[in-house]
C-alpha cells in the first residue's frame, strides 16, 4: 500500500512539474500574443478605429492562437527611449525612415532579414531599396510606404501673387536658381515667404540635403576604415551661398529663422508661405492638422543645381523590439500581411487597403491617383493599390505630374552614418546665415566640417 | 565601578528616551525616505556608475572609463555650452534673484490693494508652461506681427529679431523664466516679511530711519536667510535650465542658446547618446556641488568674522 501511495505521489509529482516546466514552453509555442502600436483612438479616428477592430477581429478568428493587444502609442523620438528600457515596446510599431538608425545602433531592434527572406520580400523588393533597408548586411525594418522629397507647393498663395498657370498649375522652377528669383518675386507681391525654410530639430539639415547634393556637396568618406567629413568644399559653400542669396539677395525666406518642420508645415497649410521641400506623405498632416484645403496642394520636383537633380528618400517603416520571439516576429509578418502592407495580395489585406483608402477619400484628404515610390518590384498588391488609387483618386492629377516625372532625378538614402548630427549641424550653419548678413562662409563650412568630424565622425567605430 | 555602570544605564536610558521622542518623526519620514531611495538617490548612484560605461541605449555595456566624459569635454560645442549656462545664471540673478524681493518689500509697505497686486504678480505662476513659451513667442516674433515689434514700429522705429539675436537670446530667455517663476518667490519673501517684528521698525522709526535705510538695516537683515536660500536655490536651477530654451529656441540661433541640461537632453533624446548624456549631468552636478559648498562655506566665515 505504502509502495503505491509512493508511486501516485512520485508520479503526481512528475506530471504536475511537467506541467510547470513544458507546459509554459507549449503554451508559448501555441499562444502568442503580439501588441501593435499606433492602434487609432476610437474618439479622435472613429472610422480608423473601426478598420483596425474589424482587422483585429478577422485576424484573430483566422490564426486562434495568436492574440492581438492594442497599443495607441505611435513613435516619438523622446519616448521611444524609456519605454525600450522597460521593455514596453509595441511587437511591431511605425517609424519614420529617419530615425531607424538610432534604434538599430541602441540595439533595440529585431533582425527580420530571414524572416523577409522566408516570406519572399527581400528578393521581390525594388532597385535601390536593398541598399537603403540594409544595414552590414542586415534587413531590420518591413517596409510601408517610401517616397522621394518634392517641392510642395500652396497654390492659393501663387493665385494671390498673380503666378498660377492658366491651367490652375504651379510654374515649377528648374533650377534652384529660378527657384530663389521666384520665391523672392512672391515674397515682393505678397509679403509671404515665397520659400519656407526650417532651420530647427534637424529639420534644417534634412531639408537641405537634396540641395546640397544638386550642388555637387559630398558629406563623408571612409578612408582606412575611418569616417571622414569631406564637406569643407567649395561645393558647400556654394550651397550655403544659396541659403545667404534666398536670405539676403532676394528677400524670399520669412523674418522667423528659427523654424521647425512642424513650424514649416504650418505656414504653407495656412498660407503664410509658397513653397515648401518635403516628404510626399505631409498631405495627410496639411488637411488634417492644419486645415488646408486640398485642392491647394501641388507637388513638384526639387529644381536642380549644378551638379543635378536630387531628392532624398523617405517613407515609413514597421520595426520590432529585439526581445521579440521567433513565432511573435513571425505573427508580425502574418498582421503585416493581412493589413495590405506586404506585397502579398488576400481577400483581407485588399479589403483592408480599399477600406484605408476609401475612407481618405471620404475624409478629405488627398488620394493621388497613384503611389508616389514602388516598394516591391511585382506583387498583386501593387496592381491592386493603383487600381483602388484611381478609384478613389479625388485631386487633380495635373497639380501632382511634375513630381511624378522623375527621369532625371537621382534618389538617394541619407548618407551613411550619424546622418541627425550632420542635419543638427547644417541647422546651426542655416540659423548662422539667416540671423547674420556679414556671416564668412569660408569659416563656416570649415567649422562645421571641423565640428562633425571632432565631435562624431571620430566617435564612430564601423 | 559603580559609576560606570550608573553612567551606562542613563546613557543607554538616554538613547532609549530619544529613540521614544524621535520614533513618531523617523515613522512618519519613512515613506519619504523610500520614495527619495527609489526616485531619487538610486538612478542618481545608477547614473555616475553608468557614465563610467558604454551604453546602448540604456543597457550597460562594457565598462569605458573617462570615455563619455572624453566626448562631452571634446565637443565643440561644449565650452560654449558652459559658457551660456553661466550665462543663464547671471542674468537670472541680476534679473530675477532681486525682483522679488524687491516687489515683496514694495507690496509689504502698500496698505491698499496689496491682494489685488498679490494676485497679479503670481498669475504668470499659473499659466501653464505651453501657453507660456506660446505667449512669449509671439511677444518676441521677428516680424511686424510680434508684439515688441508692433510697438517698435508704431514708435517709428525698426524692428528687431529679439530671440534670433545671439547676444540677447539668453537675456531674453531669462526674462520669459523670471516672469513666470517671480510670483512664487515673492510669496515666499512676503511671507518673510510679514514675520518680521515690527517693533524693529518702530524702533527704526524713532531713530529717523527713513525707507531705504529701515530695508538695509532691519529688512534685509531680517530675511538674509530665505535669500541666502533662494539664491542657492535659484543657482541650482537655473543651472539646469532646458525646457525654456528648448521650446523657444531649440538652442539656437547656432547654439547661442544651448545649455549644459538642453546638451544632456539631446545627448539622450535626439542621439539616443545615454553615456554622453549621463556625463553631462555628473559634471552638472560636481560644478554644483563645489559651488554650494564653497558658497556655504564662504557664508559661514562671514557669519564667523561678524
Amino acid at each position: 500500500m505504502k509502495k503505491i501511495i509512493c508511486l501516485i505521489m512520485a508520479l503526481t509529482m512528475g506530471v504536475s512539474m511537467a506541467g510547470c516546466s513544458g507546459g509554459k514552453t507549449k503554451q508559448n509555442a501555441e499562444n502568442i500574443t503580439i501588441t501593435v502600436g499606433n492602434w487609432p483612438d476610437k474618439n479622435a479616428n472613429p472610422t480608423e478605429y473601426e478598420n483596425w477592430e474589424n482587422n483585429r477581429t478577422e485576424f484573430m478568428s483566422t490564426y486562434p492562437n495568436i492574440t492581438i493587444e492594442r497599443d495607441s502609442w505611435n513613435f516619438s523620438i523622446d519616448s521611444f527611449l524609456p519605454k525600450a528600457a522597460g521593455n514596453q515596446l509595441p511587437t511591431i510599431f511605425r517609424i519614420p525612415y529617419t530615425e531607424i538608425d538610432k534604434v538599430i545602433e541602441a540595439g533595440y531592434a529585431a533582425d527580420l532579414t530571414d524572416k523577409m527572406k522566408e516570406y519572399g520580400y527581400t528578393d521581390n523588393l525594388s532597385d535601390k531599396m536593398l541598399d537603403i533597408l540594409q544595414r552590414d548586411g542586415k534587413i531590420y525594418m518591413i517596409p510601408i510606404n517610401m517616397y522621394a522629397m518634392g517641392l510642395v507647393g500652396n497654390r492659393k498663395v501663387f493665385e494671390e501673387a498673380g503666378l498660377l498657370n492658366d491651367d490652375g498649375t504651379i510654374p515649377y522652377p528648374q533650377t534652384l536658381d529660378e527657384l530663389a528669383v521666384l520665391a523672392g518675386e512672391i515674397k515682393e507681391k505678397t509679403g509671404k515667404a515665397g520659400y519656407i525654410l526650417p532651420t530647427m530639430k534637424n529639420n534644417g539639415g534634412w531639408h537641405f540635403m537634396s540641395i546640397a547634393w544638386a550642388y555637387g556637396v559630398n558629406f563623408m568618406e571612409k578612408e582606412n576604415d575611418k569616417w571622414v567629413a569631406k564637406f569643407n568644399s567649395p561645393e558647400f559653400i556654394n550651397a550655403l551661398q544659396f541659403v545667404y542669396d534666398l536670405k539676403w539677395k532676394y528677400n524670399a525666406l520669412s523674418d522667423n529663422a528659427l523654424i521647425d518642420g512642424k513650424e514649416g508645415q504650418k505656414m504653407l497649410a495656412s498660407g503664410q508661405g509658397a513653397l515648401y521641400i518635403a516628404p510626399a506623405d505631409v498631405f495627410g498632416a496639411l488637411v488634417a492638422e492644419y486645415g488646408m484645403d486640398k485642392d491647394d496642394i501641388s507637388i513638384g520636383k526639387i529644381p536642380a543645381g549644378p551638379n543635378g537633380q536630387y531628392a532624398l528618400m523617405g517613407g515609413n517603416l514597421y520595426m520590432v523590439p529585439k526581445n521579440a520571439s521567433e513565432e511573435q516576429i513571425d505573427a508580425v509578418f502574418k498582421w503585416a500581411e493581412l493589413i495590405g502592407d506586404t506585397p502579398k495580395s488576400s481577400a483581407s489585406a485588399e479589403k483592408t487597403v480599399e477600406q484605408k483608402i476609401k475612407s481618405d477619400n471620404e475624409q478629405n484628404k488627398v488620394v493621388i491617383e497613384r503611389e508616389p515610390f514602388k516598394i516591391y518590384k511585382s506583387g498583386e498588391m501593387n496592381d491592386f493599390k493603383d487600381k483602388v488609387r484611381k478609384q478613389y483618386a479625388n485631386v487633380n492629377s495635373e497639380y501632382y505630374k511634375e513630381y511624378f516625372d522623375m527621369d532625371n532625378v537621382q534618389i538617394r538614402a541619407e548618407e551613411p552614418v550619424n546622418c541627425q548630427q550632420l542635419y543638427s549641424i547644417l541647422d546651426n550653419c542655416i540659423q548662422s546665415i539667416l540671423t547674420d548678413k556679414n556671416i564668412n562662409l569660408n569659416q563656416l563650412a570649415e567649422d562645421a566640417a571641423n565640428n562633425f568630424q571632432k565631435n562624431y565622425l571620430d566617435n564612430v567605430s564601423y | 565601578m559603580r559609576i560606570k555602570t550608573e553612567n551606562k544605564r542613563s546613557k543607554t536610558n538616554k538613547i532609549i528616551a530619544t529613540a521614544r521622542r524621535d520614533l513618531p518623526a523617523w515613522l512618519l519620514i519613512v515613506p519619504f525616505l523610500l520614495c527619495a531611495l527609489i526616485t531619487i538617490w538610486l538612478p542618481t548612484a545608477k547614473g555616475i556608475i553608468w557614465s563610467f560605461f558604454d551604453m546602448n541605449g540604456y543597457t550597460v555595456g562594457e565598462f569605458a572609463g573617462l570615455k563619455n566624459y572624453i566626448q562631452v569635454f571634446t565637443n565643440t560645442d561644449f565650452i560654449q555650452t558652459v559658457l551660456n549656462t553661466f550665462k543663464y545664471v547671471f542674468w537670472s540673478i541680476l534679473i530675477g534673484f532681486w525682483l522679488p524681493a524687491f516687489i515683496a518689500i514694495l507690496l509689504n509697505e502698500i496698505r491698499r490693494g496689496s491682494g489685488y497686486f498679490k494676485f497679479a504678480i503670481y498669475f504668470p505662476a499659473m499659466v501653464p508652461a505651453v501657453a507660456v513659451s506660446l505667449l512669449w513667442y509671439y511677444i518676441y516674433f521677428p516680424d511686424a506681427t510680434g508684439l515688441l515689434n508692433m510697438i517698435l514700429l508704431k514708435l517709428g522705429m525698426e524692428s528687431m529679431a529679439w530671440l534670433q539675436n545671439a547676444n540677447i537670446t539668453i537675456i531674453l530667455i531669462v526674462i520669459t523664466s523670471t516672469w513666470c517663476a517671480m510670483g512664487s518667490t515673492m510669496l515666499i519673501y512676503y511671507s518673510a516679511l510679514q514675520n518680521i517684528n515690527r517693533d524693529l521698525y518702530e524702533a527704526a522709526l524713532l531713530d529717523g530711519a527713513g525707507f531705504i535705510k529701515r530695508i538695509w538695516h532691519v529688512t534685509l537683515p531680517q530675511i538674509s536667510g530665505m535669500l541666502l536660500i533662494n539664491f542657492v536655490g535659484q543657482v541650482i536651477t537655473v543651472f539646469q535650465i532646458f525646457e525654456q530654451p528648448l521650446a523657444m529656441t531649440g538652442g539656437g540661433p547656432n547654439n547661442a542658446s544651448m545649455s549644459l541640461g538642453l546638451l544632456s537632453y539631446k545627448y539622450a533624446f535626439q542621439d539616443y547618446k545615454v553615456g554622453n548624456s549621463l556625463a553631462t549631468n555628473m559634471i552638472m552636478l560636481v560644478m554644483l556641488i563645489i559651488f554650494t559648498v564653497f558658497y556655504f562655506s564662504l557664508e559661514k566665515k562671514t557669519d564667523n568674522t561678524l
